[in-house]
């Protein structure tokens, strides 16, 4: 029975007609209504989704098309509060000059080097 | 010469074509072409400010590219502080600039 | 922002775009740039022909509905979203005031999704030769890829 799941997000999807990247509130329900244990990993374009000061809003003829203003970064701050653990690779917020003070509070920081661990450490990986 | 729009839509650094496109804007400037780099979407993940893959956008600029980040982009990803060379934009000043006409745009 | 004066002289005003569009919404953000760059060419006055291929089909499916979110996740996401055919059914009717677009979805495509049947009032199902004909009366050609 797989029980420690790793999700990975890789590519950041912003302003596609749903509250959020549906792949992003479909991990936060499996944090917040599953036993499952669950944590996040954010990688190349991704670690987007952590950044702090996000603030998704289009209009189209006046009508704003994310009316809710979710933003990855509550999701992730959401699934933090519901116990997942957190992390984004730092060798890819540098190359996106993101530095740790721009990201969500509680969010770990690991090298490109820690992610076999982590692979290794869970019983399932779910790459969206 | 020739008025170019090429537009990015992707970060530049997620695929293998996303490093071709500065050296063809680049090409296009010697070329004597006036051309027009508009950042959307993920596109704009290089325009901000310490990015590696916005490095090259300041000498991009220098030679006479226009290089021009969309506001909603940028926003939606937290992107308060652009790469040297690179104008805070928007979806008008992009319709403007198609109104009066391009001899061809590449969209990527 | 951003204010450089363009070089247009002897340069025909554009009247026409032409926009293949490949991607469908939900998991890419193009749509939604689409239908906000239609917008701004329409309020200048520019015809907007939208060719709508592969995945780009089911974005005028008229079953679209306003789902309510999942209950544990309203407080992030909100109670429901409006889903993308509203805007482009909102874009439809505003050409009949002014600039008009024209939306068109590719038949073998629609047929493929079982969505040919379903496609929104103002929605036209084309053929592959629309395509060519709208590229090829267009002033500007503007084709979004369909990356994965």
């Amino acid at each position: 029975m797989a029980h420690r799941i790793l999700v990975i997000f890789e590519k950041p999807i912003m302003l596609s007609f749903e509250p959020s990247d549906p792949h992003l509130f479909a991990t936060a329900l499996g944090v917040a209504d599953t036993p499952l244990e669950i944590s996040l990993l954010l990688r190349d374009s991704a670690v987007t989704y952590a950044v702090s000061a996000q603030a998704p809003s289009a209009r189209i003829l006046g009508q704003e098309i994310a009316p809710s203003g979710t933003t990855p970064a509550r999701l992730v701050t959401f699934m933090l509060e519901h116990g997942a653990v957190v992390r984004v690779v730092r060798e890819d917020l540098e190359e996106r000059g993101i530095p740790p003070s721009l990201l969500v509070t509680g969010v770990r920081v690991v090298g490109r080097s820690e992610t076999a661990d982590i692979f290794a450490e869970n019983d399932g990986v779910i790459l969206w | 010469m020739g008025r170019l729009l090429v537009v990015d839509s992707r970060d530049l650094t997620e695929y293998a074509g996303g490093r071709f496109l500065p050296p063809l804007v680049e090409d296009l400037c010697r070329q004597g072409h006036d051309v027009t780099l508009f950042l959307v979407e993920n596109g704009v993940i290089a325009a901000r400010r310490g990015a590696t893959a916005g490095l090259s956008f300041e000498a991009l600029s220098d030679r006479g590219a226009h290089i021009l980040a969309d506001d909603v982009s940028c926003r939606s990803r937290g992107i308060r502080e652009l790469a040297s060379g690179v104008c805070l934009s928007d979806l008008d000043c992009l319709a403007d600039k198609i109104s009066d006409g391009f001899d061809n745009i590449l969209w990527y | 922002m951003h204010n450089d004066e363009p070089i247009l002289s002897g340069r025909k005003r554009v009247r026409r775009v032409a926009i293949v569009l490949s991607t469908g919404s939900y998991q890419r953000e193009a749509p939604t740039t689409v239908l906000r760059l239609a917008e701004k060419l329409l309020e200048r006055g520019i015809e907007v022909n939208v060719w709508a291929f592969e995945e780009a089909v089911t974005l005028t499916n008229q079953d679209q509905i306003e789902h309510n979110e999942p209950p544990s996740l309203r407080p992030v996401l909100g109670d429901s979203h409006a889903p993308v055919g509203r805007f482009i059914d909102q874009l439809l009717r505003a050409g009949l005031h002014g600039a008009k677009m024209d939306w068109v979805t590719c038949i073998l495509c629609a047929q493929e999704r079982g969505v040919e049947k379903h496609q929104m009032g103002g929605a036209i199902v084309g053929t592959l030769g629309d395509l060519w004909k709208f590229v090829g009366g267009a002033d500007q050609v503007i084709a979004i890829p369909a990356y994965r």
